[in-house]
């Protein structure tokens, strides 16, 4: 099966390029540092598994590339990689259409289990988090009111959330996502309105708390 | 970021080699980055005694993966090949020496860096990181002779059940 590693360090992109590389079922076609690099990899190698880190700062983000990696290439398969057993990634990840989860500290065995598990069309997730993924499928909303920032904002807003509050410009965003000045704009006043945030600071604190910024 | 990801072989166990040569040659590129510090002067002799105590800790964790390849090589591929070629004279004895040659590279940096460092002055501190150097040079000109003179030898010379048999036996972790 081919397969492309996406992680910014390049310490593990080499290490798992050689532990997968040394498999007999497995070959890396590439490497990317940031979901950007990413995303036209899969373009251009079509791999069968993308592992992909959550957290490439200050490259483009694997929650943010996952989404638009499986909206254009849904014949790939993702498998998150990553260093934190948090629920709320998790769930986003699964939403924008991962197959599967993998925490970096998991022995080698494991990551090959959950690519083998997920390139069979299998949904792996790791042990500790399973748990957390059913009580949330069973879970009421108790209080009514939705603080959940994927359930509030577009794609889009998601997109320029983190951009904004990592402090790029509206040119430099508007670079980023190809598209206007403007439209970079409107979305940044549609976030504030949603949120109810009254400026950078706020935005920033809250993509603190809702985990769009890892650094 | 594609770079240095496609592989030259396809035979399975000059693949394994290759995977194998790699992987050392990134944990190279990490410690020979201390290495140019000292070259190009950027330690003061606090932070290049520092430097050097990581450095020498990274040689220590890269010898593991190194001697688990070069005893691979040493192992099986060389004396398969050394029925062909002899073992006298020619580029399977150049190699071999070469193995010798790292080892001695490396062994001569450990036993300057063992201990103590805090007597040394800026000067020694840079004379030891040489040494890593040294091996980093013959490292990688080492591989760069192995990919384009002996891995070929394997394609072209051995018989399609000894590049089998040597590939099974090649099939083991160096990590």
């Amino acid at each position: 099966m081919k397969i492309i590693i996406a992680d910014d360090h390049a310490v593990v992109r080499s290490g798992f390029m050689h532990i997968l590389n040394f498999q007999k079922d497995m070959e890396v076609v590439a490497t990317a540092a940031d979901g950007l690099e990413a995303y036209e990899q899969v373009a251009k190698h079509r791999p069968d598994i993308l592992l992909l880190d959550l957290s490439m700062p200050p490259g483009q983000s694997g929650l943010i590339a996952t989404g638009k990696i499986k909206e254009d290439f849904p014949e790939t398969k993702i498998l998150i990689l990553t260093m934190y057993d948090d629920e709320e990634y998790l769930f986003h990840v699964l939403k924008s259409g991962a197959s599967g989860y993998v925490l970096k500290n998991s022995p080698d065995e494991e990551l090959l289990d959950a690519i083998r598990v997920v390139y069979e069309g299998g949904t792996y997730i790791h042990p500790t988090m399973a748990t957390s993924l059913v009580r949330e499928f069973v879970k009421k909303d108790t209080d009514g009111v939705e603080t959940d920032p994927y359930k509030l904002l577009s794609k889009r807003e998601i997109e320029v959330l983190p951009l904004v509050a990592k402090g790029y410009g509206n040119k430099e965003i508007a670079e980023m996502l190809y598209i206007s000045v403007k439209t970079v704009e409107a979305h940044k006043a549609k976030i504030m309105d949603k949120l109810q945030l009254k400026g950078r600071p706020e935005l920033v604190e809250y993509a603190l708390k809702k985990k769009f910024l890892n650094f | 970021m594609a770079e240095g990801v496609a592989f030259k072989f396809d035979l399975p166990a000059l693949r394994i080699l290759e995977n194998e040569h790699k992987y050392l040659l990134h944990l190279m590129e990490q410690w020979h980055l201390i290495v140019l510090g000292f070259e190009r002067d950027i330690y003061t002799l606090e932070e290049g005694r520092e430097a050097l105590q990581t450095l020498r800790k990274m040689i220590v964790d890269f010898i593991e993966p190194l001697k688990n390849h070069t005893d691979k090589e040493e192992t099986f591929l060389f004396p398969l090949l050394t029925k062909y070629v002899g073992n006298e004279q020619g580029p399977v004895l150049a190699v071999e020496e070469e193995h010798e040659e790292i080892d001695a590279y490396i062994g001569h940096f450990l036993h300057h860096t063992l201990g103590d460092i805090n007597h040394l002055s800026l000067q020694d501190l840079k004379d030891v990181a040489h040494d890593a150097g040294e091996a980093f040079e013959v490292l990688t000109v080492h591989f760069i002779k192995e990919e384009s003179i002996i891995f070929p030898m394997v394609n072209n010379m051995l018989r399609i059940d000894e590049q089998d048999q040597l590939g099974e036996q090649l099939y083991t972790s160096i990590l």
